[in-house]
């Protein structure tokens, strides 16, 4: 009788202990990791390296060339759409435009949108929207470029599909995923980004994570 | 015995509730109206409320308010006001994108699905919802402004 309630203290104990660790927790580091084998001094040894956004060089709503280095000691938010999206991207872009208030006054937070729709997202048509939108650069960069070098970031990089299809509602289909990058260019969550409640989850851990850099 | 007749009130109250139609809180419904057409208005707001809210919530909003520059109003919208010909057009089939995209509204995407019905049904819900007063649209009235807009 007696075990049996230390058991269940034990229990709560254990519970508790959980919700502690819940609100302090360190976000994971998501992606997949490449195992690499590399000689040093004549022996073969395995090497773990982490995921991490590809090298990128993109134009940006102001014609200015947006790379990498542009989010310098920044975290930032990254997602894809097109201006003549129906279905999904009008609610993104209310979504992301909170992000884009909240973190506003905060220099060490920015935005990426990419077009997946480069030839019709031209730079002009993407100031157009930024302009209607009423948001800037270097907030919130709007960018257009090469076709392949941003599927190809999109689905490597940021693992979120994006793809042509004739079928689709409007001529792609993509996901409306929002995804958190660190100053390490490591992916640190993904959320649902035509859902409310997955921004705000977003916007607390953009909070956590620039509280980690504060230690 | 007693519970079956607890239930049978219940089940009564069900279908008096649901047969008696109530107009959305937002929209507006003239009172002076015969009891046929009351029905009628009221059965074109309710089913233009779910239309809209399927097909134009997401860029037009909940209450109508728009989104930013983006995607325009409906309360007060001149296009609406003036004359429901052009809004049925533009329903039906969209503004054309245009590749010389500075200093202009983006596209609304074309809905060719939506039939007569649907557009009047839709209509008659923006048209008199949100402070907006616009009175009853037909669905003879949208076929014949749908036939001007062939161009679009
Ligand atoms: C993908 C976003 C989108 C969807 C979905 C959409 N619209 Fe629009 N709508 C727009 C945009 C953008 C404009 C501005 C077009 C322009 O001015 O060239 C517009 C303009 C309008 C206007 C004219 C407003 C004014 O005052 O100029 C009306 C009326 C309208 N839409 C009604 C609707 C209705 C009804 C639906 C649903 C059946 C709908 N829209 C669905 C984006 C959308």
């Amino acid at each position: 009788m007696m075990r049996k309630h230390i058991e269940i203290g034990c229990l709560f104990l254990l519970l508790g202990a959980c919700q502690e660790i819940k609100t302090n927790f360190e976000l994971p580091i998501l992606g997949r990791n490449e195992i690499v084998t590399k000689e040093v001094n004549g022996i073969l040894i395995k090497d773990t390296i982490s995921h991490r956004i590809a090298d990128f060089s993109f134009i940006n709503q102001d014609s200015a060339v947006i790379t990498n280095a542009s989010f310098k000691d920044k975290i930032y938010v990254a997602d894809f759409f097109f201006i003549n999206c129906p279905s999904i991207c009008p609610e993104m872009s209310k979504q992301m435009y909170r992000v884009y208030e909240k973190f506003l006054e905060n220099e060490n937070v920015g935005l990426l949108s990419h077009t997946i729709d480069p030839s019709y997202d031209t730079v002009a048509a993407l100031a157009n929207y930024a302009d209607l939108l009423g948001v800037s650069s270097p907030k919130w960069e709007f960018v257009t470029g090469d076709k392949d070098q941003i599927y190809d970031i999109g689905e490597t990089s940021y693992m979120v599909v994006a793809n042509e299809d004739e079928n689709a509602p409007g001529g792609f289909i993509h996901s409306g995923a929002f995804l958190l990058i660190d100053k390490k260019r490591q992916i640190r969550g993904v959320y649902d980004g035509t859902i409310a409640s997955q921004v705000d989850l977003l916007m607390k851990d953009i909070n956590r994570l620039l509280s980690s850099y504060e230690q | 015995m007693s519970n079956n007749r607890l239930f049978l009130f219940f089940f009564l109250f069900l279908v008096l509730s649901c047969n008696s139609y109530q107009k959305p809180a937002e929209s507006h419904l003239p009172e002076n109206l015969d009891e046929a057409s009351k029905m009628k208005y009221t059965q074109y707001l309710i089913q233009g409320k779910i239309l809209y809210n399927t097909n134009c919530t997401h860029c037009h909003q909940n209450s109508g308010e728009g989104f930013r520059k983006l995607y325009p109003a409906l309360i007060g919208s001149a296009t609406l006001m003036d004359d429901m010909g052009p809004a049925a057009c533009l329903i039906k089939y969209g503004t054309k994108a245009s590749r010389e995209a500075s200093n202009q509204n983006i596209a609304m995407p074309a809905q060719t699905e939506l039939s007569n019905l649907e557009i009047a049904e839709i209509l008659t819900y923006i048209g008199n919802s949100w402070g907006n007063q616009n009175g009853f649209i037909s669905v003879s009235k949208v076929a014949t402004s749908l036939v001007d807009c062939a161009t679009h």
